[in-house]
């Protein structure tokens, strides 16, 4: 429910700007960073747990003094837990491996707001929504130890609407580069069973015109 | 320019917002419930002399404390839904005893699923007491006489078993594969069984009776001896029950729909001398045959939640605490 209000709102306050949009300047950024995933799977941790190298492209455009919309694109890289189970079975000794592999992928139209752009220094402050692709594989060859049957492994896509929130900071290094350490956070809920976030840490540049 | 691109900047974040939130609004689910589930009977009114691994709590079905228990520990685990196994009416498995479990279930957040698990032995039992004053496998069940002529009879399975599960447990409890209430059926062998082949025609007549009288059609999952059996059956979907002497574990595929079957250990050494067992080796024979089905299973069916009487149990004990209740936790949360 909230989402949908959420991004409606977005949505028809990005429609509804871009009718008074002013002369102010459109921006395309990317960075590199990392990709720390953590899920709530207590017991123990989770297997899909860990942190990975990420990507993002950005554009967007600063509609009314200090006030932006943008959209970007993320991409989170692989992470690979493996565990063993060795037991005996009539007799025999058997070990099974399996390997849980996570990535995740993510579409996001955000909306903030950035301090004065005189300054050398200019902090964003972000919200909006984030449509994210989270692939799950587990590979194991237990299907053949213990069924005797082929193990082609499994592979779970699932695609989450969720809030995401950003931050970052423009250090002008010329009249329309700057570089920008940036963090993100966004929830990774599926279902009611697993429920995680994704926070990423960044550098990267941003080019204004 | 520069304003026309902002214009387009614009349009373009609000275009993504509403399509990419439209390809990602969400679907019907195919279960109501999680894919785990555990075996569940209730004709305990003390712990079974056989019992090697002592529950936690007091073993008595007949307190409503034991019932709440249960589900509070199965809920804990993930547990999405239990496998009531029904012996039908007269029993001290008869499903009309299940409205206590309902109670627990509300008692404990009201998520908790239940399915038909119809015990098929026990049709067999229950037409030879009445007819032969025996509770006995033989003679066996003619699965082609509906009419009771010789030694069958619909109303065994029917107004016996089912018709009692469904009127019992309202719609709101039931476990659902596409929106059809789940019903297990237990092994078919051919020492119980006369005119297997009349299983089809069976499963037909179950359906279209509760369809008729509960305004629902059960997703029928036999056991797989029944294929074997009666060929011409075509299920919604088949499990194969373990078989400690060979396996542990099994997961089978029918109509798109992979059902499994577990069990964490077995031990009947205190019944026969030469009683099967299973070593539980601390849970790690559990772990494998969880990594091997929870994958690609659709619906993991757990032999059993509260089984002291082969100590195939899941429950807290004071043996081993809360373990199986944590490991299945752990396969609930990371492979939902």
């Amino acid at each position: 429910m909230i989402w949908n209000v959420l991004k409606y709102a977005l949505a028809l306050a990005s429609l509804a700007l871009a009718s008074t949009a002013s002369a102010q300047p459109i921006f395309i950024q990317g960075s590199v960073g990392a990709d720390v995933r953590r899920f709530s799977a207590e017991p123990e941790k989770s297997p899909f747990d860990g942190t990975a190298s990420a990507f993002a492209v950005g554009a967007g455009a600063e509609f009314v003094r200090h006030w932006v919309v943008s959209a970007e694109m993320d991409l989170g890289g692989r992470t690979t837990t493996s565990t063993a189970t060795s037991f005996v079975f009539s007799g025999q000794s058997l070990t099974v491996h399996t390997s849980y592999v996570a990535e995740r992928r993510s579409l996001s139209a955000l909306a903030g707001y950035r301090s004065d752009a005189s300054r050398r220094w200019r902090v964003g402050y972000y919200g909006g929504v984030s449509f994210t692709n989270l692939r799950r594989e587990i590979v194991s060859d237990a299907e053949s130890v213990v069924l005797q049957a082929p193990a082609p492994g499994s592979v779970y896509e699932q695609r989450l609407t969720g809030a995401i929130v950003g931050l970052d900071v423009a250090i002008r290094l010329g009249a329309h580069l700057a570089v920008v350490p940036a963090l993100r956070a966004q929830g990774l809920t599926i279902g009611t069973d697993l429920s995680g976030y994704s926070v990423r840490p960044s550098i990267g540049a941003r080019l204004s015109f | 320019m520069r304003r026309r691109l902002t214009h387009l900047a614009a349009a373009v974040v609000a275009a993504f917002v509403l399509v990419a939130s439209t390809v990602a609004a969400d679907r019907t689910p195919f279960r109501n419930a999680g894919k785990y589930g555990a075996m569940f009977s209730w004709w305990y009114e003390a712990l079974p002399p056989q019992t090697l691994y002592p529950p936690s709590m007091p073993w008595d079905a007949r307190d409503q404390k034991w019932w709440n228990g249960i589900v509070r520990e199965a809920t804990d685990a993930g547990i999405g839904w239990l496998s009531a196994a029904c012996w039908g009416k007269d029993t001290s498995a008869d499903p009309v005893m299940l409205t206590r479990l309902l109670r627990a279930i509300d008692a404990n957040g009201g998520r908790m699923k239940v399915a038909l698990f119809d015990d098929t032995t026990s049709e067999v039992l229950r037409k030879n007491l009445e007819r032969h004053g025996e509770w006995s496998l033989t003679p066996k069940f003619d699965l082609a006489d509906a009419n009771e002529e010789g030694e069958g009879g619909f109303r065994y399975f029917y107004q016996e078993q089912w018709q009692r599960f469904f009127a019992t447990i309202p719609d709101k409890y039931r476990l659902k594969i596409n929106g059809r209430p789940v019903a297990f059926m237990w092994i078919g062998p051919p020492e119980w069984y006369d005119n297997g082949t009349a299983f089809h025609t069976l499963i037909q007549d179950l359906r279209e009776a509760t369809r008729r009288e509960f305004g629902t059609d059960p997703f029928v999952i036999p056991e797989e001896s029944w294929r074997r059996l009666d060929p011409a059956l075509v299920p919604d979907a088949l499990y194969d029950w373990f078989e400690p002497k060979r396996n542990w574990a099994t997961l089978m595929e029918f109509g798109g729909v992979h059902v499994a079957n577990i069990v964490p250990g077995y031990d009947t050494s205190r019944i026969d001398a030469q009683g099967t067992v299973l070593d539980r080796q601390r849970g790690d024979l559990f772990r494998a045959g969880m990594d091997a089905v929870a994958p690609r299973g659709d619906l993991v069916l757990i032999e059993g939640f509260v089984n002291v009487d082969e100590n195939a149990h899941l429950v807290e004990t004071t043996t081993w605490g809360r373990l199986y209740l944590n490991i299945l936790r752990w396969y609930s949360r990371n492979i939902p």
